[in-house]
């Protein structure tokens, strides 16, 4: 029973029946647990998984029900995938970069100047994803409903403007990955890292002198009431994942599963971009109205960093090919779909 | 079964385990884990019993318990702390419960270093119960001061539970923050109200000590100078920018141990009992948290809080009835719940409601706080009478519960005055963000 | 067989020790650890890498590498008031009962941890700023938590003996 137990649950579980009786006969409405780390009020919630869950249920004319758990009630932020993977939850949705070393060809997208957009971004991943089969290894387990990213991050400073490295140089940046790390070293900077529940207390006090984001993070941590400027060069991206238990996928009906694979993928893929995209938008307007003050890095600036984030991006390349991962294709391609 | 029904089972079971001796946190994690398994299959509550253990005790935030408390061990084997609580002695000493006073004002004083309950909980502990121990203060009275004192952790900034509520309702942390000051400045008089009642209707619970010359109290505030210039450096070091308060704690232990060996009042023996005793007393805390992971994961499956708040939110009351009934049901599910847990299970189905029937939501985060601290001193589940219960092995744990109860009437009072008048939590920070 | 279980129980106690005083030293390293990342980063300019994720780490390893010491010294609370009013050979055996529950709880907690890091060992987990792998720490906790289970188990005969003694 071991290797069923994950799809039993799947089915509907607030309505009585033994899961025996359940599943084969139509008009019985299956449901399925879909847990994820964004809080309830989140874009995340509202505009994709929400989005998701009523294209699915009118798809199959209510055969099919998606019940979400919000805020990472149900396993760790860094927990979901294997809750999705394990059955704990028949779906988990999460960011991939807190589960480092999980997703190593996925993470091509952290790196710099990949593009401006969630919606382009999310576009490239998924092209990506379905052009190498190496990538969808990553996902072997469980089916994807959808790969996005985020719009680009940028450095949000308190007091200091920064327009070029040189400015960099001598602050304290909270940052979030290690490839930042790497930059931020290179330029002179002093990387920082912290739980994003402390950032904005870091920030008010001093504790750091800026960090390292999408533009949509500020909403998310109340941030664009503590920081003066921002920096825009689209240094990075972060990525998120959707995805479904197999034997949850497996105890839908043949035709259930074609409907959905309609929605999963490119076009889930799409709406979570575009979701981040609007939130990023209203980010801005928000930071703007408290004040902060936008610098666009011009193409002869960003110059001077590309040549301080090369050794960044030739490491990541030596790192995937060195365990046999096709890192410069991946990259080349990535920069090549991002670039169209 | 219906999962609903499986929640209210869970509930049940874990109260029969507490009454048979079963340890709290194993209880916790029976149910946990039997109630998942029953919900989503055993394999399943085998997976969350396999991964929330190093999920909880590797958790960053949570990680600040073990270095404060060793914080409070080290002040309290090197001395300090006694140092701290004879000078207060000598000032207060011949007032009925001054100890209880001077506890209450420290946490106070603690709680402007801490962000969580918890940590100013365990190192008020180590610090203080000891001494009025020494000075024959009533069980009673030390336990609860220091239970309700504690509770002045999170009211008072930094506080974690009141910026994860931002968070989550994006109302402006900084605002949250500065609205915790009156609130919390105002329940430390009430606590200290209701110590003047107490040892004047039971004098021997507090009692008074000879009353000092000039010439001894300004010689004991020669004593107290390291305790001072730690809190300036740990206070100092979180308002001028140079750590979080979550590193104070580490800072604040590794400046103890630093002063305490300076002055030579630790020696190896007392270090090796201090560490010895800040990992047990960590392993116990953190033995209970995971058990309330397993538990809330089990209850979240359940929909029992969904159910709870979507039933309060279809009744069509007014809104200041609404806004009690709401009261009560955060103060039940604090009965079973954790602070955290809480947050995130109600907030995204009550936080809209209470929006709607137009109340600050400023106002309402520090209520809500103030309502979860009275579950972190109430049974079943009140975790820092735990903690305070492994610090005094010796005094039973129903009696910590039930000395509580003065407190508790004091917090009470607090919230029906906040309530009727939201002004005196709205009006600071109003004012500082002009 | 007295004996045999006197050794059984000294095994243990040393486990459990052993571990506490390794517990001992990850509490310190924590402190040290952290306090020079701050003193780096605000005097220095130089942090100390991964001390974040150090942190979490030892806070793992602190915790469990104590669970079986807190137990040998009751630090685990229980609520006694109903139990602990019972005569004292009926609660000797309510408490031994008891033991033997925490031992199979744990018991099985520390088998499904080990699934878990079998798990985590498969998907190349590692940590963020430093790229250690993370399995290794689970199969740590894993140990302390075998400990746990093994001092609640030589607790039980201690009350189980209670029950059989004829004084
Ligand atoms: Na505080
Ligand atoms: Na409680």
């Amino acid at each position: 029973s071991e290797d069923t137990s994950s799809g039993e649950s799947g089915e509907s579980s607030s309505s009585n029946e033994s899961s025996e009786e359940s599943s084969e006969d139509s008009g019985e409405t299956q449901e399925f647990a879909f847990s994820h780390l964004f809080p309830n009020n989140h874009v995340m919630e509202q505009d994709v998984v929400q989005v998701f869950a009523s294209e699915v249920e009118e798809a199959t004319g209510g055969e099919i029900a998606v019940n979400s758990y919000p805020g990472a009630q149900l396993a760790a932020p860094d927990g979901q995938y294997e809750a999705a993977a394990t059955g704990v939850a028949d779906m988990g949705f999460s960011v991939h970069s807190y589960n480092p070393g999980q997703f190593p060809l996925t993470s091509v997208m952290e790196l710099p100047f990949m593009g401006e957009t969630g919606t382009a971004g999310s576009q490239v991943l998924w092209d990506l994803y379905e052009e190498f089969p190496e990538i969808q290894e990553e996902y072997s387990d469980t089916v994807p409903l959808w790969l996005s990213t985020s719009e680009a991050g940028q450095i949000f400073t308190v007091d200091e403007q920064v327009k070029s490295v040189e400015d960099l140089e001598g602050m304290k940046i909270r940052s979030p990955s290690p490839e930042v790390n790497a930059w931020l070293e290179e330029m002179g900077a002093t990387p920082v890292s912290m739980s994003m529940n402390e950032v904005y207390e870091a920030l008010e006090k001093g504790v750091v002198d800026g960090t390292v984001g999408p533009i949509h993070t500020l909403l998310d941590y109340s941030l664009q009431e503590v920081i003066d400027y921002v920096t825009v060069g689209d240094f990075y991206m972060t990525t998120f994942f959707g995805v479904m238990n197999q034997q949850s996928y497996d105890s839908m009906s043949a035709e259930n599963q074609e409907l959905i694979d309609e929605i999963r993928g490119e076009h889930m893929s799409e709406v979570a971009g575009k979701a981040i995209d609007a939130r990023s938008e209203e980010a801005v307007q928000a930071a703007k109205s408290a004040g902060a003050e936008f610098y666009e890095l011009s193409d002869e600036e960003l110059a001077e960093w590309e040549e301080k984030m090369q050794p960044t991006i030739d490491s990541w390349i030596e790192d995937k090919e060195s365990s046999g991962l096709p890192g410069q294709e991946v990259y080349d391609k990535a920069v090549e779909l991002s670039t169209e | 079964m219906s999962p609903e029904i499986i929640g209210v089972l869970g509930i049940t079971t874990l109260l029969i385990l507490f009454l048979i001796k079963v340890p709290v946190s194993i209880a916790l994690i029976i149910v946990g884990t039997a109630g998942f398994s029953l919900v989503r299959g055993l394999d399943t509550g085998f997976v969350q019993l396999g991964s929330t253990p190093f999920a909880t005790s590797g958790s960053y935030s949570l990680s600040v318990i073990p270095l404060f408390i060793f914080m409070g061990m080290i002040l309290s084997y090197s001395g300090f702390g006694q140092d701290l609580f004879r000078a207060v002695d000598s000032w207060l000493g011949h007032i009925k419960g001054g100890m209880a006073l001077t506890t209450i004002g420290t946490s106070a004083i603690f709680s402007s270093i801490s962000g969580s309950v918890n940590a100013t909980t365990a190192t008020m502990a180590r610090i203080t119960l000891p001494e009025m121990n020494k000075y024959n203060y009533s069980p009673a009275l030390s336990t609860a001061c220091v239970a309700a004192g504690g509770t002045l952790g999170i009211l008072i900034p930094p506080s974690v539970i009141l910026i994860l509520y931002g968070i989550l309702t994006m109302e402006p942390i900084g605002e949250l923050l500065i609205a915790g000051i009156v609130p919390g400045i105002v329940q430390m008089f009430l606590f200290m109200i209701v110590i003047f009642f107490w040892v004047k209707k039971n004098p021997s619970a507090g009692p008074a000590s000879e009353k000092s010359n000039w010439n001894e109290r300004f010689k004991s505030l020669a004593n107290v100078w390291p305790f001072v210039l730690l809190f300036l450096l740990t206070i100092g070091g979180i308002y001028f920018g140079y750590f979080t308060p979550t590193e104070a704690g580490a800072v604040g232990a590794f400046g103890s141990l630093l002063l305490a060996f300076l002055t030579r009042r630790l020696n190896g023996t007392k270090l090796i009992k201090a560490m010895s005793e800040t990992t047990r007393l960590s392993a116990m805390i953190f033995l209970i948290l995971i058990g309330a992971d397993l538990f809330s994961q089990f209850l979240s499956i359940s929909r029992i809080p969904v159910q709870i708040t979507q039933f309060v939110n279809g009744l069509g009351w007014s809104p200041i009835m609404i806004m009690a009934l709401i009261l009560v049901v955060y103060f039940f599910l604090g009965l079973f719940l954790e602070g955290i847990a809480i947050l995130v299970l109600t907030l995204p189905v009550i936080y809209p409601l209470v929006m709607q029937l137009g109340f600050d939501g400023v106002w309402f985060g520090v209520i809500m706080v103030m309502v979860m601290n009275i579950g972190l001193i109430t049974p079943p589940l009140g975790i820092s009478i735990y903690i305070i219960s492994g610090v005094a092995k010796d005094i039973p744990i129903e009696r910590i519960f039930k000395g509580v109860t003065p407190m508790l009437a004091a917090m009470v009072v607090a919230i029906i005055l906040f309530t009727a008048f939201p002004e005196l939590v709205t009006f600071l920070p109003n004012f500082m963000s002009g | 067989m007295g004996h045999f279980l006197n050794l059984v129980e000294k095994i243990i106690d040393t486990i459990s020790n052993v571990l506490h005083y390794i517990s001992n030293v990850v509490l310190c390293l924590m402190m040290l650890i952290i306090s020079f990342d701050v003193i780096g980063r605000s005097f220095f300019g130089q942090p100390i890498t991964g001390s974040f994720e150090l942190t979490e780490l030892s806070s793992a390893l602190l915790v469990f590498f104590s669970f079986a010491i807190a137990h040998k010294y009751k630090e685990h609370i229980a609520i006694g008031f109903v139990v602990d009013k019972l005569p004292e050979k009926v609660r000797h055996f309510v408490e031994g009962a008891i033991e033997v529950l925490i031992f199979f709880v744990i018991i099985i907690m520390s088998w499904q941890i080990y699934n878990d890091a079998v798990r985590v060992m498969g998907r190349n987990a590692v940590t963020s700023d430093l790229s250690l792998p993370v399995y290794p720490f689970i199969i740590l906790i894993c140990v302390g938590s075998v400990a746990f289970a093994l001092l609640a188990l030589s607790n039980s005969f201690k009350h189980f003996a209670r029950v059989v003694d004829k004084k």
